[in-house]
């Protein structure tokens, strides 16, 4: 824990603000004590970090590329579904023509209803593989969930997840699994959870989840609230976003 | 499109050039993610490890430090792409029996690129918890680094005092360090 003081003097200490006898008991601290030596390169790395616009932008603009990629293709795969090899090329063709079909007549708007959009814009998520060194109680339990899950067994899936109350991917999953089920006020339930928690990597995919649950029910202005705050972040979903409020 | 030369799209990847960077991923990514996903690895790996090389060859050309002989722009995404990987299996003690040993890189080059490649994520894990801020805090600590003074900040961002700017400021500070520090992969990367 870094108490505010200590905070000051390091970034003091950065920045070449420390003069005197301040600066050479610091410097006796960074020679004797390794603790504080790694928490001020903690701090130097974090700045350099900050620093980095042009590798943010970089990242971002790689994520919405792929954002953007990944659904062009899921469309096309959708709109041939287990047999769209025997289509080859001219499935390639024709799919083109009704994409731009599709777009027409999406950006007529009226004619599309949420339900649909909920529908093409829902992808399930992936499983993940969970594979740690330990092999405790939770981490096998969360296994299974997510075979299950991977199987597309929702039920038994919702069942493990719910053995761990307090892991996040297990709620978040267990959210994934609820809207596969089509109960969809469980699935916003967790999705609010993380949301709110907010110290946990499923953020992102929280909300977008969420929108689109909201969606799915028809909760109108909640949808359109949540996603323009996601089409104005860089949430990685941004791009998806974006095309769904074009439409509602 | 036409074929891209080395030289051209290493100067896409440069300036962030939109239709470069598109085509790069068009032209690319289905075998990183064939190479992912056939060894341990989900749809997100394969698309957090090609993000993730490519941002190591930028960090590569921007220090001036990234010479591809002897090899196509292909060869070369896809021998970093198969590293970085190879570095996350053994992370996650998982032993790759197809993965065939590097052929296109030196042993030399190798290091160096993991070395670049841990640091970008550990930078990339504090920019991520960066973006995660209120936006007065993340503001703040941008001033704050482009050497604004706390007189200059607290004009700049509305506040009645330096004494509040300054107090802002490292709460903010404290705020971005604890949520890196909790971060399970923080514990991880150091």
């Amino acid at each position: 824990m870094t108490t505010k003081s200590t905070l000051e003097l390091i970034d003091r200490y950065l920045n070449q603000d420390l003069r005197g006898n301040e600066l050479s008991e610091f410097e006796k601290m960074l020679s004797n004590n390794p603790w504080f030596r790694k928490e001020v390169n903690l701090h130097k790395e974090i700045n350099a970090a900050l620093l980095e616009k042009d590798i943010m932008k970089l990242r971002n603009e790689l994520k919405s590329i792929q954002a953007k990629q990944r659904t062009s293709r899921n469309k096309i795969i959708r709109m041939f579904p287990p047999n769209r090899y025997l289509f080859g090329s001219i499935a390639a063709a024709a799919s083109i023509i009704l994409i731009i079909g599709g777009i027409l007549l999406f950006s007529k708007g009226d004619h599309v209803s949420n339900n649909s959009l909920y529908s093409n814009y829902y992808n399930p998520e992936e499983a993940i593989t969970i594979v740690r060194s330990g092999g405790n109680t939770e981490d096998i339990t969360l296994k299974e969930a997510m075979m299950a899950y991977q199987d597309k067994n929702y039920e038994s899936a919702i069942e493990l997840f719910s053995q761990e109350p307090q892991n996040n991917l297990a709620k978040f999953y267990m959210g994934l699994s609820y809207m596969e089920t089509g109960n969809s006020k469980k699935a916003i339930e967790l999705f609010n959870e993380l949301i709110s928690h907010q110290e946990n990597l499923f953020v992102e995919q929280a909300e977008w989840y969420l929108g689109l649950s909201y969606l799915k029910i028809d909760e109108y202005e909640k949808a359109k609230e949540l996603l323009t705050r996601i089409a104005n972040s860089d949430n990685i979903y941004q791009t998806d976003a974006k095309k769904i409020l074009k439409n509602l | 499109m036409r074929e891209l030369s080395v030289d051209e799209i290493l100067d896409g990847i440069r300036e962030h050039h939109t239709v470069v960077l598109e085509h790069i991923y068009q032209t690319y990514y289905d075998q990183i993610k064939y190479l992912v996903i056939s060894n341990s690895g989900t749809q997100n790996d394969a698309e957090d490890i090609y993000q993730e090389a490519l941002i190591v060859i930028y960090r590569k050309l921007k220090a001036g430090e990234l010479e591809i002989e002897n090899c196509s722009f292909n060869t070369y995404l896809y021998s970093v792409c198969k590293l970085l990987w190879l570095k996350q299996l053994e992370k996650k003690r998982i032993r790759p029996d197809e993965l065939a040993e590097q052929e296109n890189v030196s042993d030399f080059e190798q290091d160096d690129l993991l070395i670049v490649y841990e640091k970008s994520e550990k930078y990339k894990l504090f920019q991520k918890h960066f973006s995660r801020l209120q936006s007065d805090c993340k503001r703040i600590l941008e001033l704050t680094l482009e050497k604004y003074s706390l007189r200059e900040i607290a004009s700049k961002m509305g506040y009645g005092s330096e004494k509040y700017a300054k107090k802002k400021k490292y709460l903010c500070k404290e705020r971005l360090i604890e949520s890196i520090k909790k971060d399970p992969k923080y514990t991880e990367l150091t």
